[in-house]
């Protein structure tokens, strides 16, 4: 992809409202564009089938479906949606879950605008390259 | 014929009040749109009554390690805001509560190696905040309670947590 052509397209899914609007402000420039936030694994699904991603920002703990079977689900299915775990938890089984689930990267909130930006951009370099 | 006995063997002890003591938050900068700093520090506790009627709380469900219940309770009583404002303080307050929660419980298996899986929050209403038992007395369960301000738009609210933890797992 040609970054300066187009922009990158994120895709938020966190449960939490406030947490998504927050993810969502953190990326405040004319580099991105956010299609879509959204509370649950199904509305991401959806969404993925009709718009690609470059990025999907994935809330570990969600309701029904959680962020880790939602991640290995993209993996499988929409193999150059990129993928960013967050979540308040910590803990080194569930960072190694993310990973195999197919995560780039894990963060744990809160994060600030600095640590996600140098998460999305080492993420997005591999989408440049291409 | 061969007999077996079979005994209870004495379960090791774990103390709570140390565990969470050690992994405690003191404060916390949330997406640089609130703070949560320490208001009244943890003690160990029998008794939990509702402080106002004008109380939200969240409840959170432990699995794994350390099993139990956290419930978590947002004073709004003698605030001035309007309806607006308070819905974005409930959904700040859930958020807030969530990663206090969550760093707290990494720090716990950092230092202790204890995993313990936290649950999506669950609101309480009134009559549910009423009708929380926390097994006074009870053997199997300790109570922790924390206070901590959250600070957001001028505002300060005060908010608790309560830890019900399972001793028999």
């Amino acid at each position: 992809m040609d970054a300066q052509k187009d922009k990158f397209r994120i895709l938020i899914v966190d449960d939490s409202d406030f947490s998504r609007s927050s993810v969502a402000r953190m990326f405040d420039t004319d580099q991105y564009n956010i299609i879509g936030e959204v509370a649950s694994a199904k509305e991401a699904i959806n969404i993925l089938k009709d718009r690609k991603a470059h990025l999907a920002i994935i809330d570990v703990v969600m309701p029904e479906v959680s962020g880790i079977e939602l991640a290995e689900y993209i993996s499988d299915n929409f193999s150059d949606t990129n993928i960013i775990m967050i979540s308040s938890l910590g803990q080194e089984n569930i960072i190694i879950d993310s990973i195999s689930a197919g995560a780039s990267d894990y963060l744990q909130k809160p994060f600030t605008k600095e640590e996600l930006m140098a998460s999305v951009e080492k993420v997005l370099e591999k989408v440049s390259s291409k | 014929m061969r007999l077996e006995v079979i005994r209870d063997l004495p379960k090791k002890q774990v103390n709570f009040k140390n565990i969470f003591q050690d992994a405690i938050i003191a404060e916390m900068n949330i997406y640089n749109q609130a703070h949560l700093e320490i208001d009244t520090p943890l003690v160990l506790t029998r008794i939990v009554h509702p402080k106002t009627q004008h109380e939200i709380g969240v409840q959170f469900k432990l699995e794994g390690e350390i099993k139990g219940n956290i419930y978590c309770y947002l004073d709004t009583f003698n605030k001035d805001v309007t309806e607006k404002e308070k819905n974005f303080f409930q959904l700040l307050f859930v958020e807030s509560m969530n990663i206090l929660i969550g760093r707290i419980l990494t720090n716990i298996e950092e230092n202790d190696d204890l995993i313990a899986i936290l649950s999506n929050p669950s609101f309480l209403n009134l009559k549910e905040q009423q009708q929380v038992e926390f097994n006074k007395g009870s053997i199997d369960h300790e109570i922790l309670a924390i206070g901590y301000k959250l600070i957001a738009t001028q505002n300060e609210y005060d908010c608790r947590l309560i830890f019900n933890l399972d001793k028999s797992n």
